[in-house]
């Protein structure tokens, strides 16, 4: 019994010995692809950027960091499938083994012009970008999800969210996103 | 149409023309074929609404859903010029749309705007009417926005959207 005892709290020692000694280590490996993430990120907003330029459209306003976008990217590599439905002019996701390079998806959302642009409307004037490895690649080839999304400003964003009707639906897009996506940088 | 919930009713019609008269003017590679295949599939949406119970439209809004399959069946398939032009005019994937004033109806009568977003996971669009519009001469169409529409329009009992209750 005493033996047993012992043995059982050694184990447990042990474990916790390993994690501690992994978890570091898997805090490093989640920094450098979060830093690849973003490099890859900012190339594909330098493309999208001069595709737009090279069509004469107005320059958007890159924002950074768009939480909404991650997850649900993230939760399009975890499924190796977009979560919306399909892609529209506006937003899109899409699998890329090379994101750097121009595709028709990118061609497509830098060419977005509103079709409903008028005093009346709040211009689309800010986008996003997300990137995230697939987690079932193919082959060898590292596959990439990206999306893009374009926004109205921020000004606009925050008068839509907060004092209309949409406030009861600012946060639908949680829905579509796996548990182990949640939070994710 | 049935005559138990006129005003129910008509807003629904309403909703069906509403949606079908905006992709007539701004989707541009819409058809004939096309717009006569979804009128079929908003009027039978229209009428499946209309069998719930009067309960059920309790509450300031109330919706009219159209399923995106349905949509990409009608014009041909998702991959069509005419349903991308589409899923542009009503925006699944970010905030839906709000139409202006005068909304191109057939009711001469209506001055209401109409308002989307995606539901059912984004598999549906669901529409309904605001009586004033957040953005129009801001800040008092916001205003009038958020004390009608979203305050009144959720309060009380049964039955109508605020755009036809008042």
């Amino acid at each position: 019994m005493n033996s047993d005892w012992l043995f059982n709290l050694g184990r447990a020692l042990l474990l916790v010995a390993v994690l501690s000694l992994a978890a570091p280590g898997q805090t490093r490996q989640d920094a450098q692809e979060q830093n690849l993430r973003r490099k890859v990120e900012d190339e594909v907003a330098r493309l999208f950027e001069k595709l737009r330029a090279e069509q004469g459209l107005p320059s958007l306003t890159r924002i950074k960091h768009r939480q909404s976008l991650e997850e649900l990217v993230c939760t399009s590599a975890m499924l190796d499938k977009a979560v919306w439905r399909e892609n529209s002019p506006g937003a899109l996701i899409y699998r890329t083994d090379n994101p750097a390079a121009s595709s028709p998806e990118l061609e497509r959302i830098a060419r977005f012009k509103d079709p409903l642009e008028s005093k009346n409307q709040p211009s689309f004037t800010r986008y996003a970008v997300a990137v995230w490895p697939s987690a079932r690649p193919e082959s060898e080839q590292p596959l990439y999800w990206v999306g893009i999304q374009i926004y109205m400003s921020a000004w606009w964003e925050f008068i839509d969210n907060n004092f209309t009707d949409n406030r009861s639906y600012k946060d639908d897009w949680k829905k579509l996103v796996t548990p182990q996506c949640r939070g994710v940088d | 149409m049935g005559s138990a919930l006129p005003k129910t009713t008509t807003t629904l019609f309403n909703l069906a023309d509403d949606i079908l008269s905006i992709t007539a003017q701004k989707d541009a590679d819409i058809t004939a074929a096309d717009l006569t295949a979804l009128q079929n599939t908003l009027d039978r949406d229209a009428l499946s609404e209309l069998a719930n119970p009067t309960t059920f439209f309790k509450g300031g809004h109330f919706f009219l859903d159209l399923s995106l399959s349905s949509v990409a069946a009608d014009f041909g398939g998702a991959g069509t010029a005419a349903y991308t032009d589409f899923i542009n005019l009503f925006d699944p994937n970010g905030n839906g749309r709000r139409y202006s004033d005068p909304v191109l109806t057939t009711d001469p009568s209506h001055k209401h705007h109409l308002h989307d977003h995606s539901t059912n996971r984004n598999q549906d669009l669901t529409f309904h009417f605001d009586r004033y519009h957040p953005y129009h001469n801001f800040p008092i169409g916001a205003i009038q926005h958020g004390g009608v529409d979203v305050l009144y329009g959720s309060l009380g009992v049964h039955c109508l959207d605020p755009a036809w209750r008042l």
